[in-house]
């Protein structure tokens, strides 16, 4: 059986750490003000969404708040009055709750996350009805030293409908002194009755600027290009660190390379090629993800006119003269729809992803002479 | 920390300590026991977060100081030791490792920071009294059996332990019930305990509790809030969390009215059930009771595999009755009468049965008849 400490962190992205280590959240002090403003008037709902593109800090920011509020004690109007109303979401660095936190040891919070299956020994894909029994257990039994609860859910879109549902009873009824954290990357896939009875506390897309503090930050590499991965991590820190962990910049470049040469297929080939087989299943996902913003890009160039600032060399121009008005652009976008569709499909059957990219590749060439003509 | 200790303490004292620790456990700290050494004693603490043991021993500290290593590590080593060896336990707080030294054995653990421990506050309770242990294995015991393991009624997995009027006065009085059969026993009050809140006590605590009463000449130090319980020895310091619900008002479903008094050697009547209960395959195995003049006939009918009677002498005087029981239900509550004949008392074939010990109100069970 596979060692306790070696099982994969499911709410952890690959390569960064697990957002209870971060003590810092950069970026997203609009969300952390109105959820000061809700404790300071006494209206502290119980159950928060907190929603925003992946690695925006969402769950950074859930593990801030779940801090915050077990390292508060409850204002039961002692003595002498009500205590100051608290200005940050800043807790002492030395407060017990930090270290506890941080060793998964604070008996006032529970994580539901996707499980660990011992019998194929991997991660489910989803949470399932089981880890969110387990709540009933962990309310059924006294906070023994007071004080708040707090359930943070990583993420609530990975629920099934059986563990929603199981959650649901949780969100209409919640014990006494309990605030329920769920992270959400894609609100529209929750039950529409686990969304209607949340706050949502959304996480918005940082400024390049906000990028560029949290890369210096990271021990991520260095980058030479910030602005570009700005523009192409769409104000995602999370997004911004894959991307120069796994040389998503130069993947873009020769990307944005074979599109401007409709004629050089052998570089058509040697991209397809380098996505062939296991080891590279990483890296086809992100070309894939990138070709999706590439397409996008170019659609909205021929409505808002060439993007600012590039993030390949030669991007401009080549959309300046692939998309020049809103019509090319509306045919663009509806072939980017084709292709990420037929990218999705061809992922989920397992076709050959050399053969994918090339087809891919053909079928824009093809479009690109056809609008010209 | 630097300290050493006789084997034979440190491994009593590690082993209750680790009894709480999950085996299943993805949590690192909380497979960890905390060791604190402070003037001439040294405490061992581990928890499951709804449990927590500390258990206390005497020791030469050398320096004073906290370390947690792994609970399981620390007490397969302390075993395979040698009997009447002198253990040294050395934490120089730097290096991130526990030395452990024994003879010629030397053993270095790797260690996570005391600070990662939840540690149960001590403070506020709202009662402290003193118990003989006696007196609550009596309690706990014999009640324990009737705790039901049904999950959505989770205020029932537990011990109900409160203080309540009963005919002699105020007693300390421990119920369970699962919905089908309901344990009541009281005990004397002790001092100090008349304002302590009900509390239900949950089943893996119950369990734990009882390896503190096997000494019957120990008293237990219980302190009882409303979000927690304490039982304490001066070696071993037991903290719970208590179960967050209501436990359901159990006076309304003691039958009072009920007439039909038979008595029965208890010993005997668990017997006999044993024994007609054979045949029957099913989960609720039913056995019917007939009750005739002094004459109870126990009888079980399956149909698929076959039949079985057995006639009993008991005392009963009243006129004719048929009542059936889940066996199991029988067996239980019969095997809590350990002085005196078993005394049922029955009102219908419908209703609820009241058993106790001779006259002894003390402690009185109820279980619910079956249709057969």
């Amino acid at each position: 059986m596979i060692d306790p400490e070696d099982i994969p962190q499911p709410d952890c992205a690959p390569g960064a750490p697990h957002p209870r280590e971060a003590q810092h959240l950069i970026g997203q002090e609009a969300a952390e003000r109105d959820f000061l403003a809700a404790y300071n008037g006494q209206r502290l709902h119980h159950a928060w969404l907190i929603t925003g593109p992946r690695g925006a800090g969402k769950a950074t920011l859930a593990w801030r708040l779940a801090r915050f509020l077990l390292a508060t004690p409850i204002d039961d109007g002692g003595l002498f009055g009500a205590p100051e109303p608290p200005e940050t979401l800043d807790i002492a660095p030395d407060h017990p709750v930090n270290a506890r936190v941080l060793a998964l040891s604070e008996p006032r919070q529970a994580l539901l996350r996707r499980p660990w299956d011992d019998k194929t020994e991997r991660l489910r894909a989803e949470i399932t009805v089981d880890e969110v029994r387990k709540l009933k257990a962990f309310f059924s039994l006294s906070a023994t030293d007071g004080g708040r609860r707090v359930v943070i859910v990583d993420a609530a879109d990975e629920m099934n409908v059986n563990a929603a549902n199981a959650l649901l009873k949780l969100l209409e009824e919640p014990p006494a002194d309990t605030v329920l954290l769920l992270v959400c990357h894609q609100p529209a896939r929750l039950l529409p009755t686990i969304r209607s009875r949340c706050r949502v506390l959304r996480c918005e897309p940082l400024s390049p600027q906000d990028i560029a503090t949290v890369l210096t930050n990271s021990d991520a590499p260095e980058t030479d290009d910030p602005e570009a991965l700005a523009a192409l991590s769409g104000g995602s820190p999370g997004a911004a660190l894959r991307l120069l962990n796994q040389d998503g910049l130069a993947l873009y470049k020769s990307l944005v390379e074979v599109f401007s040469q409709p004629r050089d297929r052998q570089a058509a080939l040697t991209l397809s090629n380098a996505m062939v087989g296991r080891q590279n299943a990483e890296k086809l996902a992100l070309l894939l993800e990138l070709l999706d913003h590439f397409m996008a890009r170019l659609a909205c160039a021929g409505v808002t006119g060439p993007p600012a600032p590039e993030a390949a060399p030669g991007e401009a121009a080549l959309f300046a003269q692939l998309c020049p008005s809103p019509a090319h652009a509306r045919r663009w976008a509806s072939l980017q729809q084709e292709i990420s569709a037929r990218a999705r499909h061809a992922v989920a059957v397992n076709l050959d992803p050399a053969a994918l990219i090339l087809d891919i590749v053909i079928k824009f060439h093809e479009t690109a002479a056809d609008m010209a003509a | 920390m630097k300290l050493s200790i006789e084997r034979a303490t440190l491994l009593k004292a590690v082993g209750q300590a680790q009894s709480v620790v999950e085996r299943r456990n993805t949590i690192p700290i909380l497979a960890n026991v905390l060791i604190e050494a402070e003037g001439d004693t040294v405490s061992f603490r581990a928890t499951d977060l709804d449990i927590e043991v500390v258990d206390k021993t005497a020791a030469k500290v050398e320096r004073a100081g906290a370390t947690t290593v792994s609970a399981v590590t620390l007490n397969e080593i302390v075993r395979k030791l040698p009997d009447g060896a002198l253990v040294q336990l050395i934490d120089d707080g730097a290096s991130g490792r526990l030395e452990i030294a024994a003879g010629r054995s030397n053993f270095s653990l790797a260690t996570l920071p005391r600070e990662d421990f939840p540690v149960m506050a001590s403070s506020e309770y709202q009662s402290n009294f003193s118990a003989k242990a006696p007196e609550l294995r009596r309690l706990f015991d014999k009640s324990k059996f009737a705790i039901s393991t049904e999950e959505t009624r989770y205020y029932l997995n537990g011990v109900y332990m409160h203080v309540a009027e009963a005919e002699g006065g105020k007693m300390l009085r421990c119920v369970a019930t699962d919905g089908h059969r309901l344990a009541r026993i009281d005990s004397e009050l002790p001092a100090g305990a008349e304002e302590m809140p009900g509390v239900i006590v949950p089943r893996k605590t119950v369990g734990e509790l009882r390896k503190l009463l096997d000494d019957d000449d120990a008293t237990i130090a219980v302190s009882v809030s409303e979000t927690k319980v304490r039982f304490a020895t001066p070696e071993i310091t037991l903290t719970s969390k208590v179960i967050d619900g209501t436990f359901p008002d159990y006076t309304r479903v003691i039958p009072a009215g009920n007439t039909r008094k038979m008595e029965v050697d208890a010993a005997d009547f668990a017997k006999a059930v044993d024994r007609v209960a054979t045949v029957s395959s099913e989960r609720s195995r039913a056995v019917k009771l007939q009750l005739d003049e002094d004459r109870l006939v126990l009888s079980v009918n399956a149909p698929d595999s076959g039949n079985a009677e057995e006639e009993l002498a008991v005392a009963y005087g009243d006129e004719r009755l048929e009542i059936g029981f889940n066996a199991k239900y029988l067996l239980e509550i019969a095997s809590q009468v350990d002085r005196e004949n078993a005394v049922f008392l029955f009102n219908s074939a419908g209703d609820p049965t009241l058993m106790r010990e001779g006259n002894d109100t003390s402690a009185v069970y109820v279980v619910m008849p079956m249709r057969v």
